[in-house]
């Protein structure tokens, strides 16, 4: 109950935080291109069930490309304005206070996601067609889940790794290649394929295609939510093993304000 | 030229934050290699396997958008946001030759950029280099990098009089992504827009490219590319007057630190 407590303080400190102008904005609106060129190149044939399945992970692929950056620099901001400390001092694990910042910047990012969503159906003039809604929207929750976990996991991973600027300059289309929000992950070459099975969102991304299309079965469905909250749970129980690699770090070495 | 070569070496090593081995090899030679395994991957789901084919120049002289705009822009946020910009007004430093030393070192990334994706096209899509026109490939490609350095250069300098600016070389990145032509043809776009995509880097520069990609003499197609050497110039020469006119509002207003505007 406590950590419930602190987790939404930090979910309403990190809201507070994120002010609205113009560099906050402009970081998220800055994704729609991309958003189009996807749309256009999936125009060019017009298959109705790449442009639904467009539809749905391009909107996501917007929130995904936005809060992965700023999640992921979350605990070295922190590092960076000698705030850390406080928190290593206080009784609720980092993890959690960091998990809260993270569904922060998520509950922020969506509205990108449905700019985007308006900005491809004025360009598709098509609504994807659903064949299981509530399939849809538990996979859509996932999705989110996903998205909150992967981008937590370069929150410790960016303090490791000497918060060096341009860090995700790859990781992000990288990230983009491997969660499935644009195509879906089977489409990759083998050796791309089991990295990105390792991906929360590649699972769910699954469960929204199966939710859109006709004939897959409930079995199918919860096969790929269930494989996206192990991978869900594992990519969280490695964030958690990094979080304590950094609290050692900093406590044992004595380095608490530096890299 | 010893004062030159020194801003070029203290701008480029102080105030580029891509500048260690891990971001510099994943953002010039990796991101490259990335964005065509997307795109390839992205057209095989779309049903046209070959697209990227033709989209590979277009995404190379994308490449060298995204390293070359924020590389500069970064060299004017970081002066200001580092409190070192108010020692070089400070200072009696020829102002045109610290304006162009910024940009100097960032030209080069731009094709290094380009050259990795064309590599990465040639080894992942197969893309044909037997009929090329060297040397107006050649050409076309450092004018395009020339016009996004004097792009980068005109952004960079509005940094001095606005927080928050270093998020409009994403905006610019994003804008000669759709409207440039890198991969959604200008044709689609309504007359008005078309010339306004004109005034964006790449867009003249890219039909000089692909001409001379398929082995078509330089000479069809000099009038684009000199259409873009001009745009490059015109934004050069105009970042450097916003240069000069940001920084006598930043000490006449007193707001080196704060929105000048």
């Amino acid at each position: 109950m406590y950590q419930l407590r602190a987790l939404l303080a930090s979910v309403v400190q990190q809201w507070k935080q994120i002010s609205f102008n113009f560099g906050n904005l402009g970081f998220f609106l800055a994704t729609i291109p991309m958003a189009v060129v996807y749309t256009w190149i999936a125009m060019q044939k017009g298959d109705h069930a790449v442009l639904s399945y467009l539809s749905v992970g391009l909107p996501l692929m917007t929130v995904w490309s936005g809060v992965a950056f700023r999640i992921g620099y979350t605990l070295s901001s922190e590092l960076s304005s000698q705030v850390l400390q406080f928190v290593y001092i206080s009784r609720t694990p980092v993890i959690v206070v960091s998990l809260g910042k993270a569904l922060a910047q998520v509950l922020w990012g969506l509205p990108v996601g449905i700019v985007s969503f308006i900005v491809i159906f004025v360009m598709t003039r098509t609504v994807p067609v659903v064949s299981q809604p509530l399939a849809l929207i538990v996979s859509l929750l996932l999705v989110i889940i996903g998205i909150t976990v992967a981008s937590l996991f370069f929150s410790p991973l960016m303090v490791l790794v000497g918060g060096r600027g341009g860090f995700f300059n790859t990781v992000i289309p990288f990230g983009l290649v491997l969660s499935g929000f644009v195509f879906p992950v089977d489409k990759l070459p083998v050796v791309l394929v089991v990295p990105a099975r390792l991906m929360p969102t590649a699972w769910a991304m699954d469960g929204i295609r199966l939710s859109l299309m006709t004939g897959s079965t409930w079995t199918e469905i919860f096969t790929s939510w269930g494989l996206c909250l192990l991978t869900s749970v594992i990519l969280g129980v490695i964030t958690f093993c990094m979080f304590r690699i950094v609290e050692r770090r900093l406590r044992v070495t004595g380095t608490r304000d530096f890299y | 030229m010893k004062h030159f070569l020194s801003q070029v070496y203290t701008t480029y090593v102080g105030l580029f934050g891509w500048l260690n081995w891990f971001s510099y090899i994943s953002t010039v030679i990796f991101r490259p290699v990335v964005l065509v395994i997307l795109y390839a991957v992205l057209g095989r789901f779309a049903g046209s396997p070959d697209v990227v084919r033709s989209y590979s120049l277009g995404i190379a002289a994308y490449t060298m958008a995204v390293i070359i705009l924020p590389g500069i822009t970064q060299c004017y946020t970081y002066d200001r946001s580092g409190g070192t910009l108010s020692f070089m007004f400070a200072s009696p430093v020829n102002r045109i030759e610290n304006y162009l030393a910024r940009s100097v070192l960032h030209f080069p990334n731009g094709l290094l950029s380009f050259i990795s994706t064309l590599v990465a096209a040639w080894i992942m899509v197969g893309l044909d280099f037997g009929t090329v026109n060297w040397g107006g490939f050649i050409m076309g490609a450092l004018v395009i990098a020339f016009t996004l350095t004097a792009l980068g250069e005109f952004l960079g300098t509005f940094a001095i009089v606005f927080r928050d600016w270093s998020n409009i070389q994403t905006i610019f990145v994003g804008l000669i992504l759709v409207f440039s032509g890198v991969i959604i043809p200008l044709d689609i776009y309504p007359a008005p827009v078309r010339e306004i995509a004109r005034l964006l880097p790449v867009t003249n520069g890219l039909v000089s490219l692909q001409s001379t990609f398929s082995g078509n003499p330089l000479a069809d197609t000099v009038y684009s590319l000199l259409r873009e050497a001009v745009t490059g110039l015109v934004y050069l020469v105009a970042g450097y007057f916003a240069f000069r006119i940001f920084e006598i509002a930043a000490k006449r207003k007193g707001t080196l630190e704060q929105e000048t505007f």
